[in-house]
């Protein structure tokens, strides 16, 4: 699964850790999100994806291999 | 998703550390100093701190991370899954042995096993929260490994036990 959170963090400045407080997970979460190695449950996606003022499908996106 | 729910709060984990080094430093000052106070006494207090060493890297094992998100239960759930079953299969083999070829069975051996797979998982679960292996986040499609391994050794137990009481004439 894609996903656009360094371009939206970018576009905030805010860093991975400012995020995960918001988000109230750990900095190594929000990490390996991003770098697609973990797939996060619906209520972080959601949470994200109202953090940025965007809908989900903009974060996350399906790949073919999905 | 699965996750495994812890009942202890975070500020275990540091009285837990404290008490596990303890009772690891006493453990070997026990074994450098090897004298008997009393018959039986060296066992006793051999086993209570084995039980006191456990006890506290349960209390790590069981107690919540700062950040305890769906991450963390996701890492912790796949390496207890793997350490149960580590334990159980470990127990199983040294029962097998103490059995079939006659090795003097030790309680200690036990306490070991079970030492070691709380410590192993303390070092694969900080490297796993650093590393995130992919695997462990891997949604396995319903395969039931789990339950055909503790299957058969719940099937070996019984076999073994009958075979002790068949054996030894219990």
């Amino acid at each position: 699964m894609q996903n656009t959170i360094k371009i939206e963090r970018a576009k905030k400045n805010i860093t991975q850790s400012e995020l995960a407080k918001v988000l109230n997970v750990s900095r190594l979460t929000v990490h390996s999100i991003e770098v697609r190695k973990f797939n996060p449950s619906v209520i972080i996606a959601l949470k994200m994806a109202r953090y940025f003022n965007i809908a989900v499908e903009e974060l996350f996106m399906l790949e073919e291999t999905d | 998703m699965k996750r495994f729910v812890l009942f202890m709060d975070n500020k275990f984990n540091i009285p837990g550390l404290i008490v596990s080094v303890i009772a690891f430093v006493i453990l070997i000052i026990l074994h450098r100093l090897n004298y008997e106070y009393e018959a039986g006494w060296r066992d006793r207090i051999l086993i209570t701190n084995h039980v006191i060493l456990i006890l506290g890297l349960l209390s790590i094992m069981l107690s919540k991370e700062i950040y305890d998100d769906e991450r963390v239960q996701r890492i912790r759930y796949g390496l207890l899954k793997v350490c149960y079953s580590l334990t159980i299969c470990f127990i199983m083999a040294y029962l097998g042995i103490s059995t079939l070829d006659r090795v003097e069975f030790s309680i200690y051996i036990i306490l070991y096993i079970i030492e070691f797979v709380l410590i192993l998982y303390q070092v694969l679960f900080r490297i796993f929260l650093l590393v995130n292996p992919s695997w462990i986040f891997k949604e396995s499609k319903r395969s039931n490994s789990s339950f055909y391994l503790l299957f058969s050794c719940l099937l070996f137990m019984i076999g073994w036990l009958i075979y002790v009481v068949i054996q030894y004439k219990i």
